[in-house]
C-alpha cells in the first residue's frame, strides 16, 4: 500500500474515530510529539499531560480530519498550541517550584556533564516560545522544514531561516553563560 | 529545503542538542492516552444529544424572541392608515363635525378633533340615548 494510500486510510478512520486509527496516530507521532512538548516545557509531566490533551482534541474534531493535507502539520499545530496553553497556565498558577527544578531535570535525564547540561537547559529557557518551539519541532521531534512550516503556519524557509536565528541566540546565552 | 547548511558551530550545537538525553515517556503514557479516548468515545454520543438540546433550546429562544419583537413592532407601528389631521386642521376638523352634529358644541367638537388628532380612527356608531342618526365614536 502506497503511503499516500495509508494516509488517507488512516485520516478516514480517525475522523471515524477508530480506535485502532488513534493507536497508529500515537505510535507514528506519540514518541516526537513527547519529545517535542519536553524540549518546549523541559517537564515530564507536562508534557505527557498536553500530549494527552492533543490526542483529546484530534479526538473531538476527528470529524474534520479527512479534510487534512498535512497530517504531521496538523498535529504539530495543535501540540503547539496546547504547548502554548499549558506555558500560560504555567504562569498564571506561577508554579515556581517547576520553574526553578527545570534545570535540575534537564541534568537528571542528560548524559552530558551536568554544567553543561545545566547551561544548555538555562540558555533554551531564556529563548522565547516560538524559537523553542522551532527548535523542539527540529531538533526534538525531527520534523522536516516543510512539517514545521505547516504546523506554525509559515513557509519552509522562514521556518529554517527561525531555527536557525534560535540556534544563534542559543549560542549566544550559552557564551554568556 | 534539502540545500539548508548551517555553520560548523551551529552545527555543532546542533548535534549537541540533538544527542542530549531526553526522558522517555511513562511506559503508561500510550495506555492512558488510549483509555482517554476510549472514555470519550462512550461519553461523547451523551454530549451530542446534550448538543442538541442545547441548539433545539436556543433556536426556541430566538423564534420567542423574535416573536416577541414582531408583536412588539406591529403594536408601536403608525401605520397611518386612516391619516392625521394637522395642527391647524383641528379647526377646520372640528367646524366640519358641528356642522355634521349640530348639537355638539364647539368646546366637545374641538375635543373630538383632538382625539382624531392623537390616532385612533373615528367610526360611526349608533346614536346612544334613543337619538337617531349615527353618532362618531372612537373605535
Amino acid at each position: 500500500m502506497s503511503d499516500e494510500l495509508a494516509a488517507d486510510r488512516l485520516l478516514h478512520g480517525l475522523a471515524e474515530g477508530r480506535e485502532e486509527a488513534f493507536a497508529e496516530l500515537y505510535d507514528r507521532f506519540g514518541q516526537r510529539m513527547f519529545r517535542a512538548a519536553f524540549g518546549m516545557l523541559a517537564s515530564r509531566d507536562d508534557a505527557e499531560d498536553v500530549v494527552q490533551e492533543v490526542f483529546m482534541s484530534l479526538y473531538r474534531s476527528r470529524r474534520g480530519l479527512v479534510s487534512v493535507d498535512n497530517l504531521a502539520g496538523y498535529v504539530f499545530a495543535a501540540l503547539r498550541h496546547a504547548v502554548g496553553r499549558r506555558v500560560k497556565q504555567l504562569h498564571r498558577w506561577r508554579r515556581t517550584d517547576r520553574a526553578a527544578s527545570t534545570a535540575d531535570r534537564w541534568r537528571e535525564h542528560s548524559v552530558m556533564s551536568a554544567e553543561r547540561s545545566a547551561d544548555l537547559a538555562q540558555a533554551l529557557r531564556s529563548l522565547p516560545l516560538e524559537q523553542r518551539e522551532v527548535m523542539a519541532f527540529k531538533v526534538d521531534a525531527g520534523l522536516t522544514f516543510a512539517e514545521i512550516g505547516a504546523a506554525l503556519d509559515m513557509s519552509p524557509n522562514t521556518a529554517a531561516s527561525r531555527y536557525r536565528y534560535a540556534l544563534e541566540k542559543l549560542r549566544a546565552a550559552l557564551r554568556e553563560a | 529545503m534539502e540545500d539548508f547548511r548551517l555553520p560548523e558551530d551551529l552545527s555543532g550545537l546542533e548535534q549537541e542538542l540533538a544527542t542530549r538525553a531526553i526522558p522517555e515517556p511513562s511506559p503508561g503514557l500510550r495506555g492512558r492516552v488510549m483509555a482517554a479516548i476510549r472514555q470519550e468515545s462512550v461519553e461523547s454520543p451523551a454530549v451530542e444529544l446534550a448538543g442538541i438540546w442545547r441548539f433545539a433550546a436556543a433556536v426556541a429562544a430566538v423564534l420567542l424572541l423574535l416573536l416577541n419583537l414582531s408583536m412588539s413592532v406591529a403594536n408601536h407601528a403608525d401605520w397611518d392608515v386612516w391619516g392625521r389631521p394637522q395642527q391647524q386642521d383641528i379647526a377646520s376638523v372640528a367646524r366640519k363635525l358641528r356642522e355634521t352634529v349640530p348639537e355638539l358644541s364647539e368646546r366637545e367638537a374641538f375635543r373630538v378633533a383632538l382625539v382624531m388628532e392623537s390616532g385612533p380612527p373615528l367610526i360611526l356608531a349608533p346614536c346612544p340615548k334613543g337619538r337617531s342618526g349615527w353618532w362618531l365614536a372612537l373605535e
